[in-house]
């Protein structure tokens, strides 16, 4: 089971537009940058009239559960595990 | 009577282990490794769902963690995440949709799609292969799922249910027996002892006896009516409006509850008090999310020894607004043992009626009440749950978890 973190998080996010999809390659957590691998999950939440992004992604040994809230457009780190 | 000899128009598709497949999907590390989620990861959760490298060491739904444990000590035990597999399901639901627009979820990991056979350009089989592809491609690449074909609901699910995972099954005139012939009658879906027990009593032991049995047998087996649709349905016939597994409006609405296991038993009113009332916050907003109101309500306890205790009582007037629910549980609960202390608290409500045409009361103003009910209901929609709640629920907030329900 992951480590609950709940902290904001830097993430880089690219957006393609030929494929219309936008997805975080790049996550800077406590002095370390980190480069997402692949992105097992995308999924959205509405709590009340906000909606969350929630983007549960790899970059190698790690995962995170990362956050990001439509309204302040800002990011959080959710969770995060090691093999 | 034969099978019925036309072309299949329904089919049944059934996510494979579903959350703990999902889980997998979020996180790739988990692949291919033992993994359960639980109600709760504690010992003595409620497995919910099990990887099938998990249901492969024997781990099954419904089995305590500790249990799991004893077989495999290193599985791993993840919290269920309700949101993500609402998501999941909604993406079932719009690939099942863009094949035909007769579409019912069954649950929240398995959907009935009817199709029009003279009607679709391709066969079953084809537009099967193409769900299983657009999941993946759509939904997660780890997800896989079993259907089954067949000329009716019933042999659909039971087509789905014999090829795990991944299946993709047909059940038609041409091979009915010889798939009968290989299952237990128990095997068969919605056959479980009960009906076991009314089918041995007139002579009915296998699947194969079950078919080839006379519409008058089976009447006579379940003494109803019901008796002459189990022998449509075994023959491969859909009976319009009457469906298996699909529950009636009158019985999806039969009661509303919650419940929430202490990870530390207690005796303390206070504690039990504040608990109560988020569990009546959340079952009333479902109760007034649906424009009911109750008549009734029932109180669970599981004590620290072990036993049950529970109490229901039909109420003077019907209601629906928290601290009217929360006055009506409270008073059932003061009655429980007091010198035993509560592991598991649950609350329900019953008597369930659309809150339409009701008495008026001339001492005091329920228009009032539910207009409050409804506004504070519209606060926590709009800025989140738990924006505004009863003051008795401080300090429990967010204890009392997400849920999904099991159907049948």
């Amino acid at each position: 089971m992951g480590e609950i973190i709940d902290e904001e998080v830097s993430v880089d996010l690219a957006y393609d537009c030929k494929s219309k999809t936008a997805s975080p390659w790049l996550v800077k957590w406590r002095g370390r940058t980190y480069k997402i691998d692949k992105i097992g999950l995308h999924h959205q939440v509405w709590d009340g009239k906000t909606l969350f992004h929630y983007f549960s992604v790899c970059a190698q040994e790690t995962f995170f559960k990362l956050s990001f809230n439509t309204v302040n457009l800002h990011w959080r780190l959710d969770e995060i595990s090691t093999r | 009577m034969m099978f019925n000899t036309s072309l299949p128009g329904f089919m049944h598709v059934d996510l494979n282990s579903c959350f703990a497949s999902i889980e997998q999907q979020a996180n790739p590390s988990l692949r291919g490794k033992p993994v359960v989620v639980g109600a709760y990861v504690t010992d003595k959760g409620c497995i919910l769902a099990a990887s099938r490298e998990a249901k492969k060491l024997g781990i099954k739904t419904g089995m305590r963690v500790f249990e799991a444990k004893r077989i495999y000590p290193r599985v791993i035990v993840l919290p269920s995440d309700p949101a993500k597999y609402r998501f999941v399901s909604k993406q079932l639901y719009e690939v099942f949709c863009q094949h035909t627009d007769n579409v019912e979820m069954k649950s929240i990991d398995e959907g009935i799609l009817q199709f029009n056979p003279n009607q679709v350009k391709e066969t079953l089989w084809k537009i099967a292969e193409k769900i299983k592809i657009e999941i993946k491609e759509q939904a997660g690449d780890w997800l896989t799922v079993s259907v089954g074909i067949s000329t009716n609901s019933y042999f659909a699910k039971l087509a789905a249910g014999l090829q795990k995972p991944d299946g993709l099954v047909e059940i038609n005139a041409s091979n009915i027996e010889t798939i009968l012939k290989n299952l237990s009658l128990e095997s068969l879906p919605y056959i479980k002892h009960g009906n076991r027990t009314r089918l041995n009593c007139v002579g009915i032991y296998t699947p194969l006896d079950f078919f080839h049995a006379e519409a008058s047998i089976l009447r006579a087996a379940f003494q109803s009516v019901v008796g002459t649709r189990w022998h449509s349905w075994l023959h491969g016939f859909e009976i319009p409006g009457v469906s298996f597994g699909g529950r009636t409006p009158r019985e999806i609405d039969k009661t509303i509850g919650h419940s929430y296991a202490l990870t530390k038993q207690t005796s303390d009113d206070q504690e039990l008090t504040s608990l109560l009332s988020q569990l009546v916050e959340k079952m009333g907003k479902r109760l007034r999310a649906k424009n009911f109101s109750a008549g009734g309500i029932h109180v669970y306890c599981r004590l620290g020894n072990g036993l049950p205790w529970h109490h229901g009582e039909k109420l003077p007037n019907r209601i629906f607004a928290n601290p009217d629910l929360f006055e009506a549980a409270w008073k059932i609960l003061e009655r429980r043992p007091k010198e035993e202390k509560v592991s598991l608290l649950a609350v329900n409500v019953f008597d369930l009626n659309q809150t339409v045409g009701e008495q008026i009361s001339l001492f005091e103003s329920k228009s009032q009440k539910k207009e409050l009910a409804k506004a504070l209901d519209a606060i926590n929609n709009r800025f989140g749950d738990w924006s505004v709640f009863q003051a008795l629920s401080l300090g429990t907030r967010g204890k009392i978890l997400d849920r999904i329900a099991f159907v049948r």
